[in-house]
């Protein structure tokens, strides 16, 4: 039972690769495993405020319920061009 | 049709094939990279994407300009990986009945892609490197609203 999170940018740095799995019991909304992810990765805690975060490859909020083997994309403000 | 590539980006190429006769202006954006930012010269950039989501933000920002402008098409492609001094980032072409949509409609496909595209950069400088500071959310973006960094 698990979750995988993409993570991009200063995120990719916050957690030293460029995913993270995190080992969930059922189902749970996005915000509290983002919570458990920055315990333990601290460095992500200043960043999560700004990021903006996809559920299966579509936009989603801190709301979303996340099933097991779920893959979370972690995405900081953008800077294409 | 891949929008996002690795390798070098030729306008040209890249614009071959956008509009027809009914389409009596088109514009054309070639974003490169400048070898400096601010104080500091740039020996680099280095592009990532989450490329799923970033292809289908492009192609959702094509599709909004031939909505929005009637009769016209768009066309976008972006480099991902590193990117020297004056090379080029990235291309948007938009092709109209007439010149005001053209204008018009590829200033806002390039905002809307700096805006809400999953695309970052970093800048590399002789003595470190730093992520390019990221844009807000577009108002109309379906991205939630975040704030900007710093």
């Amino acid at each position: 039972m698990s979750v995988r999170f993409l993570c991009f940018a200063q995120a990719r740095d916050a957690v030293e690769g460029p995913q993270v799995e995190l080992e969930v019991s059922g189902a749970q909304p996005l915000g509290a495993l983002l919570d458990r992810l920055a315990g333990d990765y601290p460095g992500l805690q200043p960043l999560l405020p700004y990021c903006a975060f996809s559920l299966n490859g579509a936009w989603c909020q801190r709301d979303a319920v996340v099933a097991d083997g779920a893959e979370v994309a972690i995405l900081p403000p953008v800077s294409g061009g | 049709m891949s929008r996002l590539t690795d390798q070098p980006l030729d306008p040209a190429a890249a614009l071959a094939g956008l509009g027809d006769a009914a389409h009596g202006a088109v514009v054309n954006f070639v974003g490169r990279v400048r070898g400096r930012s601010g104080e500091r010269t740039v020996l680099r950039l280095e592009y990532e994407a989450y490329a799923p989501l970033a292809e289908q933000v492009l192609a959702e920002i094509e599709a909004e300009v031939a909505a929005r402008w009637p009769g016209s098409q768009c066309v976008i492609r972006h480099r991902l990986g590193v990117c020297l001094p004056g090379e080029v980032t990235v291309v948007i072409g938009v092709a109209s009945p007439h010149r005001g949509d053209a204008f018009e409609a590829c200033r806002h496909a390039l905002e809307r892609l700096k805006h809400e595209a999953p695309i970052w950069k970093r800048e590399v400088y002789p003595d470190g490197s730093a992520w390019v500071r990221g844009q807000d959310a577009h108002p109309t973006s379906p991205r939630p609203a975040g704030t900007p960094l710093r």
